[in-house]
């Protein structure tokens, strides 16, 4: 349990119900979103298997959803019942062309987010603090691979119709939107605290580290194996890590990213 | 606590994706229009004047382009977000 007592560990609780809370009102937008693309990809002609992996991923998120309201409660912070999923955000720049618009929002949604979500899960199961909690984490870690699976699927077709050198520039935007502003900032010692761990919640370096590691050694590489220039995305992880004090990542070894 | 295999995890998802996207056996051969150069013969003594011409008109290129390029990149900038996750 968390050092410092109880109030420590009622901070840490608090802390734990407002990131389930917070990952409740993700899963719902994100099911919006997963509906919208699966409509958007079959008026595009897009592959039937991609559509329908749209439409289940849309489904999956509802049970997240559902599964990250009970956490949440369970901590002492229930959420709205009943009350319709927000309209997500659109994330594309509104120049793009439709084709690419819907490349851009499943690289930021699936190749960005879930990948980052995959590793943040898979690393949450260890130390999950009992059995449902970890049931929930390896159901939620299952279907998210899925989810980013799409997003490089979608970037594979896109790549092979020559259509995505438009999406260099963006990174740092996509990057910027996907994380919290203080992600490379201090924060105060209780969201630091291991005890989290054990409600499901990475402490706050955990969280920017693994970050950094999974754009390093999976987006990037990622990205430049379907001709992604990545250069801009590099700079601006490079800038957060240097305002935050880090030392500079080294360069890529090859520009071809796959192992 | 242990991190996640990061390699182990690209393989996962980036070429679970490629797999799924099915491209190996229809990857486009369509890599956009080549440049196309006009060569035309001309007489020696107009080759240097055509050449000076030419240089010049390749900086003023490369700069538009390149301001075009900048421009882009703040615009790029200014648009454009990114979806919030765990």
């Amino acid at each position: 349990m968390s050092a410092g007592g109880p109030r420590a560990a009622g901070n840490v609780r608090a802390l734990a119900a407002s990131a389930w809370e917070f990952r409740w009102k993700v899963e719902r937008e994100a099911e919006v979103r997963f509906e919208s693309l699966a409509a958007r990809l079959e008026a595009l002609d897009a592959p039937a298997h991609l559509v329908e992996l749209a439409r289940r991923s849309a489904a999956d998120e509802r049970r997240h959803a559902a599964h990250c309201a009970r956490l949440a409660a369970g901590l002492g912070r229930p959420v709205p019942a009943r009350t319709p999923p927000p309209p997500p955000e659109p994330v594309a720049p509104t120049a793009l062309a439709e084709e690419d618009a819907v490349t851009y929002e499943l690289v930021a949604a699936c190749c960005v987010t879930e990948s980052v979500s995959v590793a943040v899960l898979t690393t949450l199961l260890p130390a999950a603090g009992d059995a449902s909690l970890r049931a929930v984490l390896h159901e939620l870690a299952e279907d998210e691979v899925s989810h980013a699976r799409l997003g490089w699927a979608q970037l594979a077709v896109a790549a092979a119709r020559g259509r995505i050198a438009f999406l260099g520039p963006y990174l740092p935007a996509m990057l910027r939107g996907s994380i919290d502003d203080d992600l490379f900032q201090p924060v105060e010692p209780d969201r630091e605290d291991e005890a989290l761990l054990a409600l499901g919640v990475l402490p706050h370096a955990t969280q920017r580290e693994l970050f950094v590691r999974v754009l390093e050694d999976v987006v990037f590489p990622g990205l430049e194996g379907s001709g992604v220039d990545t250069a801009a995305g590099r700079e601006w992880l490079a800038a957060r890590r240097a305002a935050a004090g880090e030392r500079p990542a080294p360069a890529p070894q090859s520009s071809r990213g796959f192992p | 606590m242990s991190m996640p295999n990061v390699r182990k995890l690209l393989r996962v998802l980036v070429a679970g994706g490629v797999a799924l996207a099915g491209v190996e056996a229809a990857r486009a051969q369509d890599k956009g229009a080549a440049a196309t150069e006009n060569a035309e013969k001309g007489k020696e003594k107009d080759q240097d004047a055509k050449a000076k011409a030419d240089k010049e008109r390749q900086d003023q290129e490369k700069k538009a382009r390149e301001k075009k390029a900048e421009e882009a990149k703040k615009a790029a900038e200014s648009e454009g977000g990114g979806v919030k996750g765990w």
